[in-house]
C-alpha cells in the first residue's frame, strides 16, 4: 500500500507523465476506433425497435454514454480540484483543465440529444423537470470553469479560483446523476443501466450500450491525454521562452 | 439502408449532432498539440543556434 501511494504521486512529475503518456496513447486511440465503431453501428444497425419507443431508441447509444460522460468527467474535475488545492500538484490542475472542454462538449450532446428523444416520447423539448433542470446548472458551470481560462492567464491563484468553482458546482453534478431518486415528480425515467435485472433495460440494448458507453470512455481518455500533453508543452514553451529573453 | 422508420430524422439528427460537436473537440485537440509540437521545435532549434 505505501509503495502503491508512493508510486501514484510520481505521475504528479510531468516528466514521468509524459513518458507513460507517449507510451499508452496509441493503444488508447485503436481501442477507442474498435469499441465506438464496434457498439453505434451494433447499436443502430443491429438491435430492434422498442415497443413502446419505437425506433427512438436508438438514440440511447449516444445519449446515455455522453450524459454518463457530462457527470462523471465532472467528479474527475472535481477530484483533480481537490488535489490541487490539497497538494498543489500543477499535473491535476492541467488534468481538471483539460477535461473541461470534453465536458462541456458531453453536457451539450446530451441534452440536445435528449430533447430530440424527448419531443415525440414526452411531447416536448423541455421540462423543467429536477434532473433536466440540474443538468442545465452543471453546463452553466462548465461555461463558467472554461471562461475563466479562457480570460485569464495561467496562475496558481486562477487554479485556486477554477478549482473552488468546480467544487461549488460538483453539488448540481451530483444532482444531475441522482435526481431522479432524490424527487418523484419529473418527467426523466430512472437509470437505463441498473443492477436489479427487473429496472435493467433488455440484453439485446444493454450490450452495445455498454460498449458504447465504453467507447465514449475511452474517447475521453484519448483525447484528455493529448491534451495534457499539450499543455505541460505549453507551459514548457513558456519557460524556455522566460529562460531566453531573461 | 438509413431509414429507420417513423424516427428517422431524431436518430439521424442525434448521431449527427453529436459526431459534429465531438468532431470540434478532435479538430482542435489535434491542431493545438500540432501547433504546440511545431513551436516547441522550433524553440528547441532557436536555442541551440544561440549556443
Amino acid at each position: 500500500m505505501i509503495k502503491f501511494r508512493k508510486n501514484i504521486w510520481e505521475f504528479a512529475n510531468p516528466n514521468n507523465f509524459l513518458s507513460i503518456v507517449n507510451k499508452i496513447l496509441p493503444f488508447f486511440l485503436i481501442l477507442t476506433i474498435i469499441t465506438l465503431s464496434l457498439g453505434l453501428v451494433w447499436g443502430l444497425f443491429f438491435t430492434p425497435e422498442d415497443y413502446r419507443q419505437g425506433s427512438s431508441v436508438k438514440i440511447i447509444f449516444i445519449h446515455v454514454p455522453t450524459a454518463f460522460l457530462a457527470i462523471n468527467i465532472y467528479f474527475m474535475m472535481f477530484l483533480a480540484s481537490i488535489i490541487w488545492l490539497i497538494r498543489r500538484h500543477h499535473v491535476s490542475l492541467i488534468a481538471a483543465k483539460s477535461a473541461a472542454l470534453i465536458g462541456l462538449i458531453m453536457t451539450l450532446s446530451a441534452v440536445l440529444t435528449g430533447a430530440i428523444w424527448g419531443k415525440p416520447i414526452w411531447g416536448t423539448y423541455w421540462a423543467w423537470d429536477p434532473r433536466l433542470t440540474s443538468f442545465a446548472i452543471l453546463l452553466m458551470f462548465y461555461l463558467g470553469y472554461l471562461s475563466i481560462w479562457q480570460t485569464m492567464k495561467f496562475s496558481d491563484k486562477i487554479g485556486d479560483l477554477s478549482s473552488w468553482l468546480c467544487i461549488v458546482g460538483s453539488i448540481f453534478a451530483l444532482l444531475s446523476r441522482y435526481a431522479v431518486f432524490f424527487w418523484d415528480q419529473g418527467l426523466h425515467q430512472g437509470p437505463s443501466l441498473s443492477l436489479d435485472k427487473e429496472e435493467n433495460i433488455d440484453n439485446v440494448f444493454y450490450f452495445p450500450l455498454i460498449i458504447c458507453i465504453i467507447g465514449f470512455v475511452l474517447l475521453f481518455l484519448t483525447l484528455l491525454l493529448i491534451r495534457i500533453k499539450t499543455e505541460i508543452q505549453k507551459r514548457k514553451i513558456n519557460i524556455l521562452l522566460n529562460a531566453r529573453d531573461g | 439502408m438509413l431509414d429507420f422508420g417513423k424516427y428517422t430524422f431524431e436518430i439521424l439528427i442525434s448521431y449527427v449532432g453529436t459526431f459534429s460537436l465531438v468532431s470540434i473537440v478532435i479538430v482542435s485537440t489535434y491542431l493545438d498539440a500540432k501547433k504546440v509540437k511545431r513551436d516547441l521545435k522550433n524553440l528547441n532549434i532557436d536555442n541551440l543556434n544561440d549556443k
